[in-house]
């Protein structure tokens, strides 16, 4: 009788470790997709300053606009980090955020930047053009 | 003595002329004062038109004194013959401006910069647009440019027509290769790409920021920036393989 108890009593660890790991998992990603945006929303303007501000002192000024979106990883499908984008002014104005995917390139493994105009890019995400990166940002949550 | 009275009558009607032809100069370009939500703005009209406002003082100047100042080069420079060709954005002492041949016409400031959601350079090329814009409307300017013309201004063009692979060099570490980037603008700057300097910026304990910026040399005691090119791509750089 005693040795049934303990059993359940496992089993319903185990089932409650599995829950909490599960939720925990689901919740580093909750907290990427709502504090890595919510922190690139409030401190966009900042960002964008401090960059800028960077570039200036180092006599390397860009010539044209500039603005801070957050970084949608396509394969994890959470955001990422934050990117300083540049380019034609009308363009960087529809950037909602950049898609980040990996791709290969000889012996070379690269992570890709596209400035997309959603702010969640699908599977294929479409290029804004006349838009590149001019930094990217790493965010600890 | 009727030829010497001939001659003072010339000379008196060519004064009068450049007299008068300084005054049609003079009125080209004219400053206004306003108030938008309690605050004095400045506004630099060219032929009773707005062509800048200006939103902020500077130098010790408020902004309708600004618009003013502006107003008064710009005539200056008309005055010299300067036209919309003569416009252009440079560095002046380290700042960068508007300027009509060597004339400084406007600064570009951080105010304006960020109010407009852009860099400095951004917004010398915005102020730079609507002065040309503007001058280009009076009678008698030159004609704008054809289109074939146009794309071979030295304006900046984001255009992407190029790609290319160089090392990324860190400031911080003096020149130290710390992956690859793949950059990407008009065939004729990416050509000038040489790397991409990597400065480090840590901002609120909370961000940790990568700055790339195309070079056009490899020596980062000084950035060249190469306009027009920015990054698309990032990552590590296999040398050798195993």
């Amino acid at each position: 009788m005693k040795i049934k108890r303990y059993k359940i009593l496992l089993v319903a660890v185990g089932l409650a470790a599995v829950s909490v790991a599960a939720f925990a998992i689901d919740l580093g990603d909750v907290l990427k997709v709502v504090g890595i945006g919510a922190l690139v929303s409030e401190f966009r303007e900042p960002l964008n300053r401090t960059i800028n501000d960077t570039l200036k002192e180092n006599d390397a000024e860009v010539m044209g606009a500039t603005k801070v979106v957050p970084i949608f990883s396509v394969g994890r499908g959470v955001f990422v980090g934050a990117a300083q984008i540049v380019g034609v002014p009308e363009a960087v104005k529809k950037v909602q955020a950049v898609a980040q995917v990996e791709i290969a390139m000889g012996d070379a493994k690269l992570q890709a930047y596209i400035p997309v105009s959603t702010k969640t890019p699908g599977k294929n995400p479409q290029r804004v053009p006349n838009v590149g990166v001019s930094a990217l940002i790493d965010i600890r949550v | 003595m009727k030829k010497h009275s001939r001659v003072v009558v010339g000379v008196a009607a060519l004064a009068a002329i450049a007299i008068i032809g300084a005054q049609v100069w003079a009125a080209i370009a004219t400053a206004r004062a306003r108030t938008m939500d309690g605050r004095q703005e400045g506004e630099v009209l060219i032929d009773n038109k707005v062509s800048l406002r200006i939103r902020s003082s500077a130098g010790g100047y408020p902004a309708p004194a600004r618009a003013e100042q502006v107003a008064d080069r710009l005539n200056q420079a008309l005055g010299r013959g300067a036209t919309w060709q003569n416009l252009k954005i440079d560095r002046v002492r380290g700042e960068v401006a508007v300027l009509a041949g060597d004339d400084l016409i406007v600064t570009a400031d951080d105010f304006h910069a960020r109010a407009n959601g852009t860099t400095r350079y951004g917004l010398a090329q915005a102020w730079h647009a609507n002065l040309v814009k503007s001058l280009q409307a009076l009678p008698g300017a030159p004609p704008p440019p054809t289109a074939s013309a146009s794309a071979a201004s030295p304006a900046v063009d984001w255009a992407e027509g190029g790609k290319k692979l160089v090392p990324i060099l860190s400031v911080a570490q003096h020149g130290v290769r710390v992956g690859a980037a793949q950059v990407v603008g008009p065939k004729s700057q990416v050509e000038k790409v040489k790397a991409v300097a990597q400065l480090d910026l840590a901002f609120r304990d909370r961000f940790r920021i990568r700055v790339y910026v195309p070079v056009s040399s490899l020596s980062l005691d000084k950035l060249h920036r190469v306009q027009g090119c920015s990054v698309w791509a990032v990552g590590e750089l296999r040398l050798i393989k195993f």
